[in-house]
């Protein structure tokens, strides 16, 4: 009966493992490689400059996404598409219309490179996300734009470490349990 | 880390038997965490170094049912053994051609 019993158990256990194996191969006990997006945003500090310059993010390539830069207001950029910093006279007032047909006129004015580059993806197990990088202008001049890092704010998922903490804590108390329930039954 | 905890729950431990069972668990438990960590700390593509970390892995999970698993331990490490080896193949090949 009771060697009947373990083949039944081991002729299901079979038929588990094919049909996981069947239907979701890449759920495998591993933790498979791979990344995932993050989103990374600028924020500039407030400073005199706003007050003499319209600030102006756009892309080199692509043919949209141009932005006006406020001061304290987390936007977006793309180093793919090689966003640039844009400073322009308040008094200036740029061409009307979409921003790919001016694009000329907008290489001629001053401008700046983004000091820092875009972190899109992160390793699919990272706790990371997102990213805010904090710019300040240092100056504006014919020459033109200067543009530095001063901060970085990353978020965590919080939720994830704690609670890989715990399962970790969980599995380590209960082995801990066994080693030394064994222990007491050899002695 | 859920899809990890789901083949542990549906595939190992019902594969260690009534007396291993409890040990399986608790390996995994502790393993994932881990794994998870290194990757965090050593991010990786499908590499030898993945499959380095992942063996390290089951290796860690062998060695700790050695340990702790009552008897049939022999049984409960050879099916963690085998489950791991194969799973770990098919992944290797499916990753490797996406």
């Amino acid at each position: 009966m009771r060697t009947l019993t373990h083949r039944w158990w081991h002729g299901v256990t079979a038929l588990l493992v094919a049909a996981w194996l069947l239907v979701a191969p890449l759920h495998a006990d591993l933790i498979p490689p791979g990344t995932r997006p993050i989103e990374h945003t600028l924020v500039f500090d407030a400073s005199p400059w706003f007050q003499q310059y319209r600030i102006v993010a756009a892309p080199t390539v692509g043919f949209d996404g141009d932005v006006v830069v406020q001061p304290d207001v987390p936007f977006r950029f793309s180093s793919k598409y090689g966003t640039r910093l844009y400073a322009v006279p308040l008094d200036v007032t740029p061409p009307s219309g979409a921003w790919r047909d001016a694009r000329e006129w907008w290489s001629m004015q001053r401008s700046a490179d983004i000091p820092v580059a875009e972190r899109k993806f992160v390793p699919l197990v990272s706790t990371l996300e997102s990213v805010e990088t904090r710019l300040r202008i240092v100056d504006i001049s014919a020459s033109g734009m200067q543009v530095v890092v001063v901060d970085e704010d990353s978020v965590h998922n919080g939720w994830l470490i704690a609670s890989l903490l715990l399962v970790f804590g969980l599995g380590l108390g209960l082995l801990l349990w066994l080693w030394r329930k064994g222990r007491k039954q050899h002695a | 880390m859920l899809e990890g905890l789901a083949w542990t729950l549906a595939v190992e431990v019902p594969a260690a038997g009534r007396s291993g069972w409890l040990p399986v668990l608790c390996v995994n438990l502790v393993s994932y965490p881990l794994a998870w960590a290194v990757y965090g700390l050593f991010p990786c593509d499908v590499s030898g170094a993945w499959l380095a970390v992942e063996s390290g892995v089951v290796c860690l999970e062998a060695g700790l049912l050695s340990i702790c698993a009552p008897w049939p331990t022999w049984r409960c490490v050879l099916y963690v053994l085998l489950a791991n080896a194969l799973s770990a193949s098919l992944a290797l090949v499916l990753y490797a051609d996406s």
